[in-house]
């Protein structure tokens, strides 16, 4: 898991989704321990809706890591963060509604960090 | 007596509304109006006991769907919810709202003072028992399982607003708000006059002559029988719209300046869709819900206090109620003079009726009292204080 560099991605680039779902659900987005019920018949609030185009995010992020995590596996050279960007529009889910710079801005994070480790 | 203080109290607030609510009282439950004009025609003992009928048939038709639906809406709660593996605690409203804004504790009773004015004597109960707030950290809920004004809400959710969450309070307190939302936007009309509307088709076929005129007659019933719970199926669906625009105005009363300002620079806002809306109607949404946070930073928070001042309800237009009813009328002027043998088959519809209004009784207290068992051993009752 790449707990800390998503929530650093959330705070830096969603950070008005976070205050919206408040905090206490913030935590609940990260905490291996939290089961997420998944209730039928009423009707979702909201909020709901903002919950689950972060956990979206933190979906994408994940799955960026992991193409990355694959990239490197499978060659020797060094990855420019260029192609990495390229493959990865390409090859995973986009989340919805947002900004195309956001989305390169995350990739490269992921990129960046990945190399850290 | 309560019955006729209820009626005064009504008449009292608003005459011109009351006659209103009376004419569309009728046409929600037209059945007994019917059976008058046939009294009026063929007056004797048999037309007055029919007229007394027809009063028990229809109201009985109509509770029998109440209370199957009300039971069918316990039942969602636990099987859809509770047998899922949710826990947590049920918070009553009042302890919320005064352990998280103290300041604000008047909250609690402003809803409730209001949901008098609104509802008069109708609304014998408080607050904490009109909506039960059940907390369940850790699980991802955030479900409103909402039934008619006259019966509880449950609410989960897995987060509960801090004192300094400007945003999470304005959705907290929305959501407290609709419950204004029940009583405008009255959903359960349709619910009530589906049932009524088909017992006036079976009782006006019964005693139909069957000519050309008693033909027209009630093939013109039967079309503005369609025209009228469609056209309350959309007016249902506007009024929902509305209903969000006033909860969000009510919430915004309760935010101070700062909070306010918080509020209109975020701007994940745009993204609080409701999946039941078309995309034009969010839009709407959104840009009121901005429009009315600017009303209220500009100092202009009395503007957004007209709005609960006002009586928002939207009805069927008089000219369909006098047109339905006039129907009602003509229908009624080609039936067959009622006989004893129509008494008596009348009267077994009566009791069929009244069996199947006991069982769909019995099936709400079972659906009810597992409800109940269940939230005690799931949500036992907790405060926060
Ligand atoms: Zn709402």
């Amino acid at each position: 898991m790449h707990t800390e560099i998503t929530k650093q991605i959330l705070k830096k680039y969603f950070k008005d989704e976070c205050d919206l779902i408040g905090r206490e659900n913030f935590i609940q987005l990260f905490d291996e321990s939290s089961r997420v019920i998944e209730a039928d018949y009423g009707e979702n609030m909201p909020i709901f809706e903002v919950i689950g185009f972060l956990v979206g995010i933190i979906g994408f992020v994940d799955s960026a890591f992991s193409l990355y995590e694959r990239m490197t596996s499978s060659t020797e050279q060094n990855i420019k963060s260029d192609q990495f960007i390229l493959l990865a529009r390409k090859q995973l889910q986009i989340p919805e509604d947002v900004d195309d710079s956001v989305i390169i801005s995350i990739l490269e994070m992921v990129a960046k960090d990945s190399k850290e480790l | 007596m309560k019955i006729f203080a209820f009626v005064i109290d009504i008449y009292q607030r608003n005459p011109r509304r009351f006659f209103l609510m009376l004419i569309e009282m009728i046409s929600v439950n037209p059945v007994p109006l019917f059976q008058i004009f046939v009294a009026l025609q063929y007056p004797s003992l048999i037309s007055i006991c029919l007229t007394l009928i027809a009063v028990l048939v229809s109201h009985f038709a109509i509770n029998c769907v109440i209370m199957y639906n009300l039971g069918t809406d316990t039942l969602k709660i636990t099987d859809g919810c509770l047998a899922k593996g949710a826990t947590g605690k049920t918070i009553p409203l009042h302890s919320i709202l005064n352990d998280r804004f103290p300041f604000e504790y008047s909250i609690y009773n402003d809803i409730e003072h209001w949901l008098f004015q609104m509802n008069g004597l109708l609304n014998k109960r408080s607050l904490d028992e009109m909506i039960y707030l059940h907390y369940a950290p850790g699980q991802r809920l955030c479900k409103a399982y909402t039934r008619s004004h006259l019966f509880s809400s449950h609410i989960f959710i897995s987060h509960l607003p801090e004192k300094d969450e400007a945003i999470p309070k304005f959705l907290f307190l929305h959501e407290l708000f609709h419950v204004f939302g029940y009583v405008l936007a009255r959903p359960t009309t349709i619910s009530i006059s589906i049932p009524s509307h088909l017992t006036l088709v079976v009782w006006s076929v019964y005693f139909m002559k069957w000519t050309s005129a008693g033909l027209a007659s009630l093939s013109m019933l039967a079309l503005l029988l369609f025209i009228w719970n469609e056209r309350s199926r959309w007016e249902s669906q506007r009024t929902q719209v509305i209903s969000e625009l006033l909860a969000d105005a009510l919430a915004l009363g309760y935010m101070t300046t700062e909070e306010l300002k918080l509020l209109r620079s975020c701007k994940a806002i745009d993204r609080l869709k409701d999946p039941n809306f078309s995309k034009t109607e969010n839009r709407f949404r959104i840009a009121s819900l901005k429009a009315h946070i600017d009303v209220a930073l500009a100092g202009k928070k009395d503007l957004i206090d007209e709005l609960k001042e006002e009586e928002i309800e939207l009805r069927t237009p008089p000219a369909i109620l006098i047109t339905f009813i006039l129907s009602v009328f003509f229908c009624s002027t080609n039936v067959n003079q009622p006989l004893v043998d129509d008494l008596i088959n009348m009267s077994i519809f009566a009791v069929l009726l009244l069996l199947f209004f006991l069982l769909a009784l019995f099936r709400y207290m079972h659906f009810s009292s597992k409800l109940s068992h269940a939230l005690d051993q799931s949500f036992p009752t907790d405060h926060l204080d």
